[in-house]
């Protein structure tokens, strides 16, 4: 990649690491509405017909309030979204409607005249997913021609109990993907392999880094770094590269092979506004479906296009951090549908850069100690300013919190106290210039405080007040205390991340393994356990 | 959703604990010579006025001139984020709606929230002259600050002055030149708010001509300390719009020291909205009666017999003095009492009624 993709400034460093993920669909809509001065709350909700508890967040102003489940309303028609989400039967709807779609079929034989027959008019190569069962599918691969898939499916047939074979056309065709919401299109991207381009003087190694920096920003629960190893090795060694090669200027080197995750690479401005009209022609067949995403094929020269499947559960992290290109600024569109009398009014626009904390909205309310939480409103007042603060001390961290955070609210300051070393602090304050510029002085007014320096700050700073300890155990050189901050917190930040990973994986396992074992206990007092004892016994005897 | 208005033209907030109204409708007649204005509509002041005013205002406008309110906290704060003054006034800090607060500082840190909240490159009006404004803290303001008054220190500062004809005559330095000015209502305070006017219009570019053009049309609204002339050389000072303890003691000051009548009586009834300064408040004005040359002064409601007692107490001629709770009693007493060569002076809180009182006079006697 060219590792300078644009994303939504409003986005960079307002995003918390509670809302990386999946979340991040939730939370980019949900601070788009927030900033805009909309009322924002959060609530636990039991489905009945899910049979669960699921979050639900709420947009409102005086005048209405629509409830949101992840990035998508009330108001979007149910039917509809349950209507695409079978493949097959939209593609049917589609082709009703003059609409071009991949051409698809099923098949359970391997004969070759029936395969023949089925894909008589697909563009081959065509793609094979083994259906085990209605609900769930199993690997896809891809085949030239209907020989190929005759043998295949043949093969497949001697080993397993498929259920059946869907065959697609236009298998090696690149996927487009575009987004919707009240018949426009928000924004297109399409999946690429990872690379770096060349620029003739650094090696891949060098651009790797480069590349790794923007990967690192992206609010991804999994580390989308690539890292310099045997298997980045061999993806470039079938491209006759080294790790410390040079590639020449404009020069395109993979990183990760084709069978890999793949990068969305922006390509919204490569259509024509007909091309776009054709993909809202697509969602307008099904009412109701006021946001949703089109997965399609399409040939830029002929504008030749067909659609694949229509999403109506899609996410939008791929449009909001694409690898190359513009973001797509979904969320806003969003908001620009549901409320578009706040169109264009952005609370943030002459204030420092606020975000809400969305840890508590995680925690408290999946954890069910809460059932609904208001998101204090945006602050929104003339003469805001955003500085950070360090200073030096060995003054007792007890009291040193007490004065900062006594300070904070009466000073009605918004930020984070954080403890970057035993004796290095630093703090991001949001509040009127006239009370930042007295609590600076204040400080300095404090014996047990020494080196007090002062900065603007640009970054995201989160309502109210928090305090976070950023110590790591290792001892660090007094000249890289300063550079501490950012390093500290992206650590923190990412080690944390990991860990809550881990120990969300193990809780899993944990609970799995233990209702295994309640279900095997059971079943062994159960009572058809005892009467098929005998025959365990005779089978056990005998061999399988 | 209400996004801050920043005016690239001179955007006047007016705050103040008292004359806000008055120097707001000076500042828009001395601006109007010269600029296609905007001003806010008699004593409407508060955010949700402000929030109406904001709506009104268009390109047109040349210079914004608002009154707003801060009488509570976080209220200048609220205004200013309507509407961000790149000129603020505070033009006294007093007791008037004293009920949202505990103590003096409270209101100086809510008349405060002018200078936090507005253009903090923008220039600052101060009173010189007024006690508690003194107690704003100005060391982190980085805009500039202009100081009116008629002590030696202001920075535009009223010389001179003399009752003559109806209104306030005085000078002031203007590039150096002492100008003579006239203001056509009365009172030393309202010098002092004509003051911040002629300071605006001075840095805005007015030249000491427009400056006596504007002010020449400068008008307060009846009850402002308004004079009527009245048959048989009666003067009807009428101050009954509001009032709160020091503005009293100023319309006071103004009866005895520049109406020239043979017989002065004044007629002051409660001040409202005091809370915890009520019982002061009334008796800071029935201390100041003593130093005062009246004939009679008649006081009316229950907070008023503070300024009976501590006139009695501070040795105020006790004959002098008539209390009343019973407003028709009163009017038939102060018609009767409204004698030819007489000047009366009525002072209270709007909430006090005391329009019903003149309009009685004024039907009783002819204006000439």
């Amino acid at each position: 990649m060219n590792n300078n993709p644009y994303w939504l400034s409003e986005l960079e460093g307002a995003v918390p690491e509670a809302a990386y993920g999946i979340s991040i669909n939730v939370y980019t809509i949900a601070f788009e509405a927030w900033r805009r001065g909309l009322s924002v709350s959060f609530e636990n909700v039991y489905s009945k017909s899910r049979g669960r508890h699921f979050i639900r967040y709420i947009i409102g102003n005086r005048q209405k309030n629509v409830k949101f489940t992840h990035n998508r309303s009330e108001l979007v028609s149910q039917k509809a979204v349950r209507t695409v989400a079978n493949k097959i039967a939209t593609r049917k709807i589609l082709a009703g409607k003059d609409i071009p779609a991949v051409r698809s079929g099923i098949v359970n034989t391997a004969d070759l005249d029936a395969i023949k027959n089925i894909t008589s008019d697909f563009n081959y190569p065509v793609k094979i997913t083994e259906l085990a069962s209605s609900s769930k599918n199993k690997r896809t691969v891809t085949k030239g021609s209907p020989e190929e898939v005759s043998k295949f499916i043949a093969k497949q047939k001697k080993n397993a109990k498929y259920k059946g074979f869907l065959l697609e056309e236009s298998a090696e065709e690149t996927h487009y993907y575009a987004y919707i919401v009240d018949d426009k299109v928000i924004g297109v991207y399409k999946k690429e392999t990872p690379y770096i381009t060349g620029d003739g003087s650094r090696s891949i190694n060098e651009l790797l880094k480069e590349s790794n920096i923007v990967r690192s920003r992206v609010p991804s629960i999994s580390n989308l770094e690539i890292s310099a190893d045997e298997k980045l090795e061999n993806v470039l060694k079938k491209q006759n590269y080294k790790i410390d090669s040079v590639p020449g200027s404009g020069e395109k080197v993979a990183i990760k092979s084709e069978t890999e995750s793949k990068d969305p690479v922006d390509v919204s401005d490569i259509f024509s506004e007909e091309m776009k009209d054709n993909l809202v022609n697509v969602i307008g067949v099904f009412p109701g479906l006021i946001q949703g995403e089109v997965e399609f094929h399409y040939d830029q020269d002929t504008e030749d296009y067909s659609v694949l499947s229509i999403n109506g559960r899609p996410g939008i992290r791929n449009y909001l951090y694409p690898m190359q290109g513009k973001a797509s600024p979904v969320p806003k569109a969003i908001i620009d549908y549901y409320f578009p009398e706040t169109k264009g009014k952005y609370l943030n626009d002459k204030t420092p850069k606020f975000y809400f904390d969305y840890e508590s909205v995680n925690d408290g309310l999946r954890n069910n100690r809460l059932s609904r939480i208001l998101i204090p409103k945006h602050r929104y007042e003339p003469n805001l300013v955003s500085k950070s603060i360090k200073f030096q001390s060995k003054y007792e961290l007890k009291k040193l919190k007490k004065m900062i955070k006594d300070n904070f609210i009466r000073l009605k300051f918004d930020g984070e106290f954080n403890v970057l070393d035993d004796s290095l602090f630093e703090l991001t304050i949001v509040g009127n210039y006239q009370d930042v510029a007295y609590f600076y002085d204040y400080l300095q007014t404090k014996k047990y405080l020494n080196d007090i320096s002062t900065a603007d700050y640009d970054s995201g700073v989160g309502i109210g007040y928090s305090f976070n300890d950023l110590r790591s155990s290792e001892p660090e050189t007094s000249d890289k205390m300063l550079k501490k901050t950012d390093i500290a917190k992206a650590d923190k930040e990412k080690s944390s991340r990991q860990i809550r990973q881990y120990k969300k994986k193990i809780c899993q396992r944990n609970d799995r393994i233990t209702a295994l074992e309640q279900e095997i206990e059971n079943l062994k007092n159960s009572k058809s356990w005892k009467v098929t004892e005998p025959v365990r016994k005779i089978r056990s005897k005998f061999g399988r | 959703m209400h996004t801050t208005l920043y005016l690239d033209v001179p955007t006047i907030g007016i705050t103040g604990s008292f004359g806000k109204t008055t120097t707001k409708e000076i500042t828009a007649a001395l601006l109007s010579v010269k600029y296609d204005i905007f001003k806010s509509k008699r004593n409407y002041n508060t955010v949700r006025s402000t929030r109406r005013h904001v709506k009104k205002i268009t390109d047109e406008h040349e210079a914004v001139v608002m009154e707003m309110t801060m009488g509570n906290k976080e209220t200048g704060k609220n205004q200013c984020t309507l509407i961000q003054p790149n000129i603020g006034v505070i033009t006294s800090v007093g007791h008037a709606h004293f009920e949202n607060f505990t103590s003096i500082h409270e209101t100086v840190s809510s008349k405060s929230e002018m200078m936090k909240y507005m253009d903090p490159k923008g220039t600052l009006y101060l009173n010189d002259d007024d006690e508690y404004s003194q107690l704003i803290d100005t060391k982190y303001f980085t805009g500039n600050i202009i100081k009116c008054g008629i002590t030696e220190s202001a920075d535009y500062r009223a010389t001179d002055l003399k009752f003559n004809n109806g209104g306030m005559e005085f000078h002031v330095e203007l590039n150096s030149v002492n100008e003579y000015m006239f203001l056509p209502i009365l009172g030393e305070h309202n010098v002092v708010n004509a003051l911040f006017g002629i300071a605006i219009a001075d840095k805005l570019g007015l030249t000491p001509e427009e400056i006596r053009k504007g002010l020449s049309t400068v008008k307060v609204q009846r009850g402002r300390l308004t004079l009527d002339q009245l048959e048989g050389n009666r003067s009807l000072l009428d101050d009954s719009g509001n009032a709160n303890p020091a503005a009293m003691v100023a319309g006071l000051k103004v009866l005895n020291n520049y109406l020239d009548s043979p017989k002065k009586i004044a007629l002051l009834g409660d001040m409202a909205e005091l809370g915890s300064y009520t019982q002061e408040g009334h008796e800071k004005v029935g201390g100041a009666l003593n130093n005062l040359n009246l004939d009679k002064v008649y006081l009316y409601g229950e907070s008023s017999r503070y300024i009976l007692q501590k006139a009695k107490d501070t040795g105020f001629d006790e004959k002098k003095l008539f209390h009343y709770t019973d407003m028709d009693e009163l009017i038939d007493d102060i018609i009767a009492n409204f004698e030819e060569d007489t000047a009366l002076m009525l002072k209270a809180s709007k909430s006090t009624n005391f329009i019903k009182i003149v309009k009685r006079i004024l039907a009783e006697y002819e204006r000439v």
